[in-house]
Formats: structure tokens, C-alpha cells, sequence
């Protein structure tokens, strides 16, 4: 079997970085890659560098933020449909008295 | 579990749901009723799986921070459905100012940058929440990142 020199090496793991920055190689290739970087400086700059640029795209992501009275009411809405859409079908006079107790203490 | 311990499971998601809903159509309103319709959605699909789960004081502070993300990606599932589809029927779209850039991608391409690296999902759960193959979740990150980068370059503002 071929010897892989460094620089084909180099070449294979480079085609990884973007996986491995998205998150997509297998545990296995992971730790592989990692244990590949620590004993390689050089490459770790390259690394250093695509997760520079990943930082710059984060940067033009926006992270939307909702106010404090929308979010109130977006809450209370989600807390009508629980209570409206979860309801268990009566079987008896007991379930029906526990159902409408707990939908009045929670109101 | 109880409704009411349903709702304080679910309760601390609803921010990020507003962030995703955001994402796929940036505008205050319709976000807001996409998170509303999305879990109205899972709650629908849900609801005996929801009303025979293990009561809320048996589990560990783990198991609930387990559940939570699973349920919070569940309802992300029905917001991609919905939201996807919602987004290439409304026109009103292009009104946002800011993020020119960004909101000028197409829906799923955002949907996928912001689960990617605004929440951090594996490009294997971003799969399970989209329904999308694994080689489609990778090309739309490619595209994205290339997209937003070449804007940059280009010297036009984000």
C-alpha cells in the first residue's frame, strides 16, 4: 500500500473543513480531524481562517428580537390553544368537574 | 402531564420560535401567527402523545431539558411546512431594510443558514426538522455562505 504524503494529506483534510465547521463529518472523521489539527500548526490557521470567515456570516445572520409585550401576548395565545386543544374526552361526571376546575384555576 | 405543565415545558421556546417564524417571513405579524399556527399544528398531531407523557415532577432536570428540545423541534417541523410554503405566497416580503442581503435568499436557504448558526443544529437534525435530504441541507449552507460572502466582496452592505 502507498505511503500518503504530507501534502495529499494536507489536500484531504482541507476538502473537510467546511464539513467539519458545518457539522456534518461522523464522529469518527471528527475526532480524526481534530487529532489531525492539533499536530498540524499550519493547518490550523487555514482552520483558523474559514472559521474567521464562518464568524463574518454569523455576523450577517439577524437575530430577530420580539418586544416584551408581543412576546406576552404571543405566550397567552400559546397557553389558550393548550388548554383548548388538549382536552381529554370527558368519560364521567369526575372528569368533567376536574377538567373545568383546572381550566378555571389556570385562567 | 398536565396542560398547565405542558404549557411551562413549552414556554421558555417561544422566542426562538419567533426567531425562526422571522427568519422564514420577516414580518412582525405574520411571524407571530406562523409560531401560532405551527404549534397549533404540533399540538394537533401531538395531542395523545402529549396527554400520555410522564408527569412533569417525575422527571429529572435533564429528561426536561431533553424533552423541551424535542418538542421544540418538533414544532420547528410544522413551521417549515407551513412556513415554506406561506413565504412564496406572501409579496409583502421585501419591505425589510436591514439584512438586505440575507432576506434577498431564498426561504429554505435562510431557514437552513439560521438553524445551522444561529442555533447550532447538526446538519443531521436540520434533516429531521426540514424534511430535507442530508445533500440539500449541504448545498443550501454552500449556497448561503457563498451568496453572503460574494455580496461582501462585492463591497455591497449587508
Amino acid at each position: 500500500m502507498m505511503d500518503m504524503t504530507k501534502e495529499t494529506k494536507n489536500i484531504n483534510y482541507q476538502k473537510k473543513i467546511i464539513s467539519y465547521i458545518d457539522g456534518s463529518l461522523l464522529p469518527d472523521e471528527r475526532s480524526e480531524f481534530e487529532a489531525f489539527v492539533r499536530t498540524n500548526p499550519e493547518f490550523e490557521n487555514q482552520l483558523k481562517k474559514k472559521e474567521e470567515e464562518l464568524n463574518l456570516i454569523k455576523s450577517l445572520i439577524p437575530v430577530a428580537q420580539i418586544s416584551k409585550d408581543s412576546l406576552e401576548a404571543l405566550e397567552a395565545e400559546m397557553k389558550v390553544s393548550v388548554f383548548n386543544l388538549l382536552k381529554d374526552e370527558p368519560k364521567g361526571f369526575m372528569d368533567r368537574l376536574s377538567s373545568a376546575w383546572e381550566d378555571f384555576i389556570n385562567r | 402531564m398536565k396542560r398547565k405543565d405542558f404549557f411551562q415545558l413549552v414556554r421558555p421556546v417561544t422566542e426562538k420560535l419567533y426567531r425562526v417564524a422571522y427568519t422564514i417571513i420577516p414580518d412582525d405579524l405574520q411571524a407571530e401567527q406562523l409560531v401560532i399556527d405551527s404549534f397549533n399544528a404540533f399540538l394537533i398531531k401531538e395531542k395523545k402523545m402529549i396527554l400520555a407523557s410522564r408527569e412533569y415532577e417525575s422527571m429529572s432536570k435533564k429528561e426536561l431539558l431533553v424533552k423541551r428540545r424535542t418538542i421544540f423541534k418538533n414544532i420547528l417541523f410544522h413551521m417549515t411546512q407551513i412556513g415554506v410554503r406561506r413565504s412564496g405566497q406572501l409579496t409583502d416580503q421585501t419591505q425589510q431594510t436591514d439584512f438586505k442581503t440575507y432576506f434577498g435568499l431564498e426561504a429554505k436557504v435562510r431557514l437552513v443558514m439560521t438553524l445551522r448558526f444561529d442555533f447550532q443544529f447538526t446538519v443531521e437534525e436540520i434533516e429531521e426538522i426540514t424534511g430535507m435530504i442530508k445533500y440539500e441541507v449541504i448545498e443550501k449552507l454552500h449556497n448561503g455562505r457563498f451568496l453572503l460572502l460574494s455580496e461582501i466582496n462585492r463591497g455591497v452592505q449587508p
